[in-house]
């Protein structure tokens, strides 16, 4: 089992830095956003970079935030099901199932969303001249960090002895 | 196609997160019909959902709410409206409509008012010698007043679904935000009066003048929001973006609230939050191309026709079916996922789109608190210590009346719309 205590802390560490490299994305859009706003009311001279790379941002936002609930375990779920009528065992076996499910498809996306950005991504885009796959990267890179995740909560699902809370509740909001 | 919805209510059942779910089933669909290039596309377009300028309103909405709870704003503004309604019988019940009501103005999801306000809502209210149920009931019914009333993440996210003017949507959610306030009050009055809840003493100007200077600066948010979008000065995604700054200013430098160490892990927290909703947005969008091609709302359409080409019955049946998704299923996700699915009926029979997406709104946080499922009646539930089975009975006369107020925005659409059509045209 000490593999596995190894490969949490890993993956602990590279949650952290993917807060962090979140944080960071947030900062910047603020910072874009703002001096935009300040740009066209005080000085009337918007430019014509700040939409296209905070529309950039936001792509990045929306799948290192995926990513990082991902490690949490808290990602929005229905409220209403099946394990509050199955006894632990079936639980359990339904949770296993659908790990697998979710790492299976996990993997396919990044699959093809990968070949999507090579494919398409040497285009540049139209204010900003950055090349399309930097946004689009997102969802690879972050995918493939994701489906390690859900390899190690399949894992988990797997030894865990079954009736044990899930996951750890983290700090964030909705 | 059938297939995919099957499969995905299958996954939410058996507890895979929403998002997860969305894709899974449809990947694994593409997969085993043979579609396999089609995954190309549906990857690109999960992408570039999230590729909008008008979603940036949504991580700025969140981050002011954010702000406002963390510099414990939240507490001045229940202070505020104590001064305000406090003497009227069943006094914190209506202070906790009340502030809920100017919270609403700050914050754009009713998640962050359970989370702050209603925290300390609900604790007042049991001091006070109110019975727990009741102030549980009150706090989660006053609390979807949030998404209602602009800001609101809910009617971004709307009126991206539905292709409408962000702008419209926030504004057509005042009057209907106004009127569940003043009927949850009336529910409220005539309960206390009948159980004999304690009424507060009634403040003297003085003391209102002085919760008011310490509020004041707080309150101006809600009208560099509102204000600004009505005048056309900024857009929705700037306004929310000046509030942020504002709030921001007024947590760290006037109310000394927290410093910028907090304030970086604040922007973490929130941008995950986002993070975790927009994904959800972006799977359902994704999915929603797919269904479109496969001529699912075409469908629909001639479904609907079939039975009824009223618009009012149509809105009523429609009504009807988000409360009972509602009741099991996340609002913003069943809007993303139900929108685009049902507009094109909604256009065919010349129901105004505005209408339409603040309505479906409204029916979806309706539908949260509404026992026995449902995101609001569970986190309240939880911070109130309460049974659900007791929350139930006393949730009933609120959820009544909210429902008065819904079949009145279907009978008479301008309620929705006069705003709108005032300040923007039609």
């Amino acid at each position: 089992m000490n593999i596995v205590k190894v490969a949490d802390n890993v993956l602990d560490t590279i949650n952290t830095f993917m807060e962090y490299v979140m944080g960071i994305l947030f900062l910047t859009l603020v910072c874009v956003t703002f001096q935009e706003v300040f740009r066209r009311y005080l000085f009337n001279d918007p430019t014509a970079w700040a939409s296209e790379l905070s529309r950039f941002l936001l792509i990045w936002m929306t799948f290192t935030g995926a990513c990082i609930v991902t490690r949490l375990v808290t990602h929005l779920t229905m409220g209403f099901t099946i394990h509050r009528f199955v006894n632990k065992s079936t639980s359990k076996a339904i949770k296993i199932f659908i790990s697998a499910a979710s790492l299976v498809s996990l993997i396919l996306l990044t699959y093809y969303s990968g070949k999507v950005t090579l494919l398409a991504g040497y285009r540049s885009a139209p204010m900003t001249g950055m090349p399309m796959y930097i946004p689009w990267a997102a969802l690879p890179i972050n995918g493939a960090i994701m489906s390690l995740y859900m390899l190690a909560e399949l894992v988990k699902n797997i030894y865990k002895p079954s009736g044990k809370p899930d996951g750890k509740i983290g700090e964030v909001t909705l | 196609m059938i297939y995919i919805f099957t499969a995905m209510f299958i996954f939410f059942f058996f507890g895979m997160p929403i998002a997860f779910g969305i894709f899974s089933s449809t990947i694994y669909y593409l997969l085993f019909s043979g579609q396999s290039r089609e995954m190309l596309s549906f990857s690109a377009r999960m992408i570039s959902a999230s590729d909008s300028y008008v979603l940036l309103a949504v991580p700025f909405f969140m981050l002011a709410a954010e702000l406002m709870n963390e510099a414990k704003i939240t507490d001045r503004i229940f202070n505020f409206a104590k001064a305000m309604v406090g003497h009227i019988p069943g006094g914190l019940g209506h202070v906790n409509i009340v502030a809920s009501m100017i919270f609403a103005g700050m914050s754009g999801s009713g998640l962050a008012d359970t989370a702050g306000l209603g925290k300390v809502e609900i604790k007042a209210m049991k001091d006070g010698g109110y019975d727990p149920a009741f102030s549980a009931a009150v706090t989660a019914s006053s609390a979807i007043i949030g998404p209602i009333i602009p800001p609101s993440i809910c009617m971004v996210v709307g009126a991206v679904v539905t292709n409408t003017s962000v702008g419209k949507m926030l504004v057509g959610g005042i009057i209907p935000g106004c009127m569940m306030g003043a009927g949850l009050m009336f529910v409220v009055y005539f309960l206390s009066k009948k159980r004999g809840y304690p009424k507060g003493e009634k403040a003297t100007l003085p003391e209102l003048w002085r919760e008011f200077v310490g509020t004041g600066p707080a309150l101006l948010t809600p009208f560099i929001l509102v204000g600004g979008i009505l005048t056309g000065v900024f857009t929705p995604t700037e306004a929310a973006a000046v509030a942020c700054l504002y709030a921001m200013i007024l947590a760290i430098f006037f109310y000394r609230a927290f410093g910028l160490k907090r304030l970086f892990r604040i922007f973490i927290n929130v941008g995950t939050g986002t993070g975790a909703l927009l994904f959800v947005m972006s799977a359902a969008s994704a999915l929603g191309t797919l269904a479109a091609r496969a001529q699912v709302p075409q469908n629909l359409m001639t479904a609907v026709t079939s039975i009824t080409t009223n618009p009012t019955v149509t809105m009523f049946i429609i009504v009807g079916i988000l409360i009972l998704l509602g009741m099991i299923m996340e609002d913003l996700s069943l809007l993303v996922i139900m929108g685009p699915l049902l507009l094109p009926v909604v256009l065919k029979l010349g129901i105004n789109p505005v209408h339409f997406g603040v309505i479906m709104v409204l029916t979806l946080q309706l539908a949260m608190i509404t026992p026995p499922v449902g995101m609001g009646f569970y986190i309240t539930c939880n911070l109130a210590k309460v049974d659900a089975l007791a929350y139930s009975k006393e949730i009933f006369w609120f959820v009544l009346v909210l429902i008065v107020v819904v079949i009145l925005m279907v009978l008479i659409p301008s309620l929705v719309t006069f705003l709108p059509d005032l300040f923007f045209g039609k």
